[in-house]
């Protein structure tokens, strides 16, 4: 599953909840999460909160298609 | 979540850039309460439920302020300031010198099942009706817990919502061990507390979900910083460093 992050202005700590929860859900289905689009804002958000440990971010969605 | 803006980011910033820590995951503590000690805090990283060892739970605990007018950015703020008033006695918070803000790092005083557990937390996101505070490597859970407050149907809510693992497989075996019930214990008497400070004695409402019943055996590392231990051996080794001052 890929997210795209492309126009993303607004997160609360809420939201971080949600993607944890989406995780959980698709490891257990023993897929992959993937996202793309992140502003730099938003990959240092992922940084401090350690998503990117689980969460492979890539600069676009050809990247992230092709990864996946 | 709406929230009010006390602090307009500037342009071309997202509307939540003031909103969250700005530092790496690494907590550093500034300035310290006169008296209080530091002890598995400073250098630690901050930790997502990704990188804790036990079975993940997304507990919610809920408390409406029937009777009253308050607004949820009122009962933040009152929250924010009272923080450790509301916990139960025997553990202690110590907020930071500049408050509940974004970035900052506060030092816990834990008392689980009466052993001392010395560690922290880190507010990782704090706006006016809701912050979240991060848990540091060694405190006894990996993961997050969200303070907010929201309006349903006339009446405010304050809720504590947590999404937690165990962060080793000590922490893990206590928790099962009655960890559980005695965490729950705690945030049921903080929303009471909470409650009473606007004189409205009501029950909290709880919501309790095991997200992930695998443990994760990778994290079992983690072990090696477990502040509950690193707290025993540093009480344990005070003579030493009495007889050391004493030379």
């Amino acid at each position: 599953i890929i997210l795209n992050f492309s126009g993303l202005d607004y997160m609360n700590s809420s939201g971080i909840g949600l993607i944890i929860t989406l995780l959980i859900r698709v490891n257990r289905q023993k897929q992959h999460l993937l996202a793309f689009g992140l502003s730099e804002h938003y990959r240092h958000i992922f940084e401090i909160t350690r998503l990117d440990d689980a969460i492979k971010i890539y600069l676009s969605e050809d990247e992230a298609l092709a990864a996946a | 979540m709406s929230t009010s803006s006390t602090n307009p980011p500037e342009n071309n910033q997202p509307r939540d850039a003031a909103y969250w820590a700005q530092q790496t995951s690494v907590f550093k503590v500034s300035r310290l309460p006169t008296g209080v000690l530091d002890l598995n805090v400073a250098g630690r990283q901050g930790l997502s439920p990704l990188q804790g060892f036990g079975q993940m739970w997304q507990k919610v605990f809920r408390v409406p302020l029937k009777g009253i007018e308050v607004s949820p950015t009122e009962v933040i703020g009152t929250w924010k300031e009272n923080f450790p008033k509301f916990w139960p006695k025997g553990h202690r918070f110590y907020t930071p010198l500049t408050g509940i803000a974004p970035g900052e790092v506060a030092i816990l005083r834990l008392a689980p099942g009466g052993m001392p557990l010395s560690t922290g937390v880190m507010v990782l996101y704090a706006d006016d009706e809701s912050f979240t505070l991060m848990t540091p490597q060694g405190h006894v859970f990996a993961g997050w817990i969200t303070f907010s407050a929201y309006q349903e149907d006339d009446c405010t809510l304050a809720q504590a919502s947590m999404l937690i693992r165990a962060n080793d497989p000590i922490y893990e075996i206590a928790m099962r061990l009655g960890g559980h019930k005695a965490e729950n214990d705690f945030w049921i008497h903080t929303l009471t507390s909470l409650a009473l400070h606007y004189h409205v004695d009501t029950q909290v409402e709880s919501d309790i979900t095991c997200l992930d019943q695998k443990v994760q055996w990778s994290e079992a590392k983690n072990i090696w910083q477990n502040a509950g231990l690193r707290t025993m051996l540093y009480t344990l080794t005070a003579p030493l460093r009495w007889l050391r001052k004493k030379r």
